[in-house]
């Protein structure tokens, strides 16, 4: 069976390559954690797998099917989403409405509201915010906007979730209290691939990790062994190999 | 007496410029779409009435029923076929396409209708109205077109605020790409838009038609007040739009009383007079959304 998400020979120069000759290959219950310094082209190649970006030469595959020349919106209707670094809400919008956008427009053929409210509540629930379900989204914290991210995402039904960063800015209790929501997703089913430089928060979830620098993967496998590996010593903790 | 009159019809008319200045307010609400070409859309709208009027010996109301999706079907398909390509953080390109549209409308106009005077009438209501007292009468007509645009407001509010499409609106009006990742095929929503952005006009039109005589190059002067009834009320706000519609008309008809009394200035002057007043001291409209 095809793999649940394929990236092969992926290359993206803004000027300079960002991503290059990238290969990668997620399966069915996968959760992949990314590393690797800032501009090491993590986040373009989460824009080049979510359809943000398009690839300069490559294709990407989700089931074995091509989506290197579709829309984002075609990809989330595929069964990919994903979070953003900063979150963006809709910020005239509830909680709520925020995440039925997603459970109404994100599974394969829109839905009826009345369908789409059940799947709002569930992904709230999964990503714990159904307390703030009726608050302004503009107005949440940090750690609530985090959440309705992943709500958002997890309202479309997702077969894979990319997530960018999702730890970032947070308190250390904060990251600790993400790490067991999205620890219960993928326990869930749902496959993960997460940037995130807060490593001791992936290794809390992932089972794989790819390191990348200046576009290209330089190490990937078991957590443990790719963070003690030299290549990744060396440029991803600015440590020089003895 | 003559000064309050000169209030109630001026809210009758403001329901006219309302219902012109909502497909305006939706698209640039919905995608910071600026339509140049939406007066001489309404006045398209008012030709195709003509011609089903005459082709069918239909009732200029009953040619809504016609007039209407096919106006409807024709914002959607120039939104996909055209539009779409301008649409973006920019508004110039939307200006300049719509310009140009405009311009070809007028001329296609012209060609097939010949530059002459035209009317839409609906028989002796015209000229029937209601005696409030001795001074006011308020015209069936301008009644009707108050009612209609106050309902088209109405419906087009409950849409956006309650409706799975109206969220969807509301998502990518306040950011398309993170619509796009929640699933929506923003394109295709900017389409159905100004879908109903055109048939809205198109029903402006009409009742345009129905109130005066038009011909193929009156678009711009209705485009002209179309924006300042937006522009008064507040861009993309529903219910901006309307009191922005209504203000606009009480002032035209105010000034048309003080020419008529005074015999000096007009209607449109002190309209654009009120215009340029809000947008000196409140540029973000009345009930307008302030600009990030």
């Amino acid at each position: 069976m095809a793999p649940l998400l394929e990236v092969v020979d992926v290359e993206k120069s803004f000027g300079v390559k960002v991503v290059d000759a990238l290969c990668l290959q997620v399966e069915q219950g996968d959760a992949l954690g990314i590393v690797g310094p800032n501009g090491a082209g993590k986040t373009t190649l989460l824009n080049l797998i979510a359809g943000d970006l398009s690839c300069d030469r490559g294709s990407i595959l989700i089931e074995g099917e091509d989506v290197t020349r579709t829309s984002p919106d075609w990809r989330c209707r595929r069964g990919l989403a994903r979070t953003a670094q900063i979150p963006r809400p809709f910020e005239g919008m509830t909680v709520f409405e925020n995440v039925l956008v997603g459970a109404v427009f994100g599974a394969g053929v829109p839905m009826s509201e009345a369908h789409a409210t059940p799947v709002a509540v569930e992904a709230l629930e999964r990503a714990q915010l159904l307390s703030s379900a009726n608050t302004r989204a503009g107005a949440l914290p940090l750690l609530g906007r985090k959440r309705m991210e992943l709500a958002r995402a997890l309202a479309t039904r997702p077969k894979i979730l990319l997530l960018d960063e999702i730890a970032g800015g947070l308190t250390e209790a904060e990251v600790l209290e993400l790490v067991e929501t999205i620890r219960a997703i993928h326990a869930g089913g749902v496959t993960i691939v997460w940037i995130e430089h807060i490593v001791h928060a992936l290794l809390a979830v992932v089972d794989r990790i790819m390191a990348m620098s200046f576009g290209i993967k330089i190490a990937e496998g078991d957590p443990a062994e790719v963070m003690a590996s030299p290549e990744v010593q060396e440029v991803y903790l600015g440590v020089a190999p003895e | 007496m003559e000064w309050l009159n000169a209030v109630v019809q001026g809210i009758m008319l403001g329901g006219l410029f309302a219902l012109f200045a909502t497909g305006l307010s939706l698209a640039f609400g919905v995608m910071r779409f600026v339509n140049l070409a939406h007066g001489d859309l309404a006045i398209l709208g008012a030709f195709v009435a003509v011609s089903v009027t005459s082709a069918l010996g239909l009732n200029p109301f009953v040619s809504l029923v016609i007039v209407v999706p096919v106006m409807l079907a024709a914002g959607y398909g120039l939104q996909l076929g055209a539009f779409n390509f301008t649409v973006g953080a920019d508004p110039l390109p939307s200006i300049l396409v719509t310009f140009g549209l405009g311009v070809v409308i007028q001329n296609a106009l012209l060609q097939t209708y010949s530059a002459d005077s035209r009317g839409l009438d609906v028989g002796s209501i015209e000229v029937e109205s209601i005696a409030i007292t001795d001074a006011i009468a308020v015209g069936w007509i301008p009644l009707i077109t108050l009612a209609v645009a106050i309902t088209v407001l109405l419906g087009l509010q409950l849409m956006l605020s309650r409706t799975a499409l109206g969220r969807a609106f509301r998502a990518v009006s306040d950011d398309p790409a993170t619509a796009r990742l929640m699933g929506i095929n923003d394109r295709n929503l900017y389409a159905v838009a100004m879908g109903i952005a055109f048939a809205t006009v198109a029903i402006a039109g009409v009742f345009l038609g129905i109130r005066q005589s038009f011909g193929p190059t009156d678009g711009p002067a209705q485009l002209l007040y179309a924006f300042e009834a937006v522009v008064i009320g507040g861009l993309g706000s529903v219910w901006g739009t309307l009191i922005g519609g209504l203000l606009l008309g009480v002032a035209h008809g105010i000034g048309g009383q003080v020419e008529v009394s005074y015999g000096y200035g007009s209607g449109p002057l002190l309209g654009h007079l009120v215009f340029l007043a809000v947008l000196a001291t409140k540029p973000a409209g009345l009930l307008g959304r302030r600009t990030e």
